[in-house]
């Protein structure tokens, strides 16, 4: 099996994340070396996605929105279902870790899911003529995202750590079943979105450049995934050391 | 035979029915965005990490 340069990045990645798990030390350099390469990636993504990749048959340059709107809604989805994993597994055994975790891979699938169904919309109006249609991939996408913007608001305003953990799981899981309805709309539904294609019928240099920006968003993900859960870690263990930190309540306040 | 094989070359130069042309301002906005987005969401996670 021949990998090209884009897949071995991947499995690059892919391999880094999975050695850090049983490896701790290498922990310190393994993120802040991905962050590089999605920040590399990145760089040079513009010139293969505008200068490089040929024109479209009967899109013409306006295809070029691929290479934005496709990685994004993709990693959009993967993150989605880590947050669906983190919250079963918080439900079998509680920890802060897949706690943490559930509520930086929710934030990060809203965020790039928001933006690739904006992105989707601008693509609509020189191919199809309109910014928004009720379609099926459209509406699927749109429910998705109104529901894990729910799943944030519920977070923020149920206080007790314990309590918002076990609810938030619990809608988590819910929530997933329409990761892959999303995904599915355009093959189950007549949709005006199209299929996914296949790589067999389209330009090898458009591959390519998809495959880049595809690992270029994957390393971008992991990197902010990575950030977001640090943070969430540190509210919750100042959130759990708080009650104890407090001073103990004087007798005649009592 | 002259106008046939005009007509053919016209044919061939002229935009294929149903080709979109042009539509850069769309693929601009949206890789705009994109960046916009990329920047303004490691920003806010630099600034909530400084304040943790």
């Amino acid at each position: 099996m021949q990998l090209d340069i884009p897949l071995s990045i991947l499995l690059l990645i892919i391999v880094l994340v999975g050695t850090q798990i049983f490896v701790p030390s290498i922990r310190k350099w393994v993120w802040p070396a991905i962050a590089v390469i999605a920040v590399g990636m990145l760089a040079v993504h513009p010139y293969f996605a505008l200068v490089w990749a040929p024109p479209e048959r009967e899109m013409g340059d306006v295809y070029r929105i691929i290479y934005v709107h496709v990685p994004q809604i993709q990693v959009a989805l993967v993150v989605l279902a880590i947050n669906a994993g983190c919250s079963l597994a918080y439900l079998m055994k509680k920890s802060w870790v897949t706690d943490a975790l559930a509520e930086a891979s929710a934030e990060v699938g809203v965020y790039m899911g928001s933006v690739a169904v904006l992105l989707g919309a601008i693509w609509g109006k020189p191919t199809w003529g309109v910014y928004w249609d009720w379609d099926p991939r459209l509406t699927t996408a749109a429910i998705l995202i109104v529901v894990y913007t729910g799943y944030l608001t519920l977070r923020r305003f149920v206080e007790d750590p314990d309590k918002r953990a076990t609810w938030s799981a619990v809608m988590g899981i819910i929530a997933f079943v329409n990761v892959p309805i999303t995904y599915m709309s355009v093959k189950w539904w007549n949709s005006l979105h199209q299929k996914q294609s296949s790589p067999k019928t389209v330009d090898p240099q458009m591959v390519w450049v998809l495959h880049w920006s595809q690992v270029a968003f994957f390393a971008l993900m992991t990197t902010f995934v990575w950030h977001r859960y640090l943070l969430a870690k540190a509210q919750r263990e100042k959130e759990v050391a708080l009650p104890e930190a407090l001073p103990p309540a004087r007798p005649e306040a009592a | 035979m002259n106008w046939l094989v005009l007509a053919q070359a016209a044919a061939a130069e002229a935009p294929r029915m149903g080709r979109i042309v042009g539509g850069w301002e769309y693929v601009w906005a949206c890789y705009i965005l994109t960046w916009a987005g990329i920047v303004l969401y490691a920003g806010s996670l630099f600034l909530r990490r400084r304040k943790t």
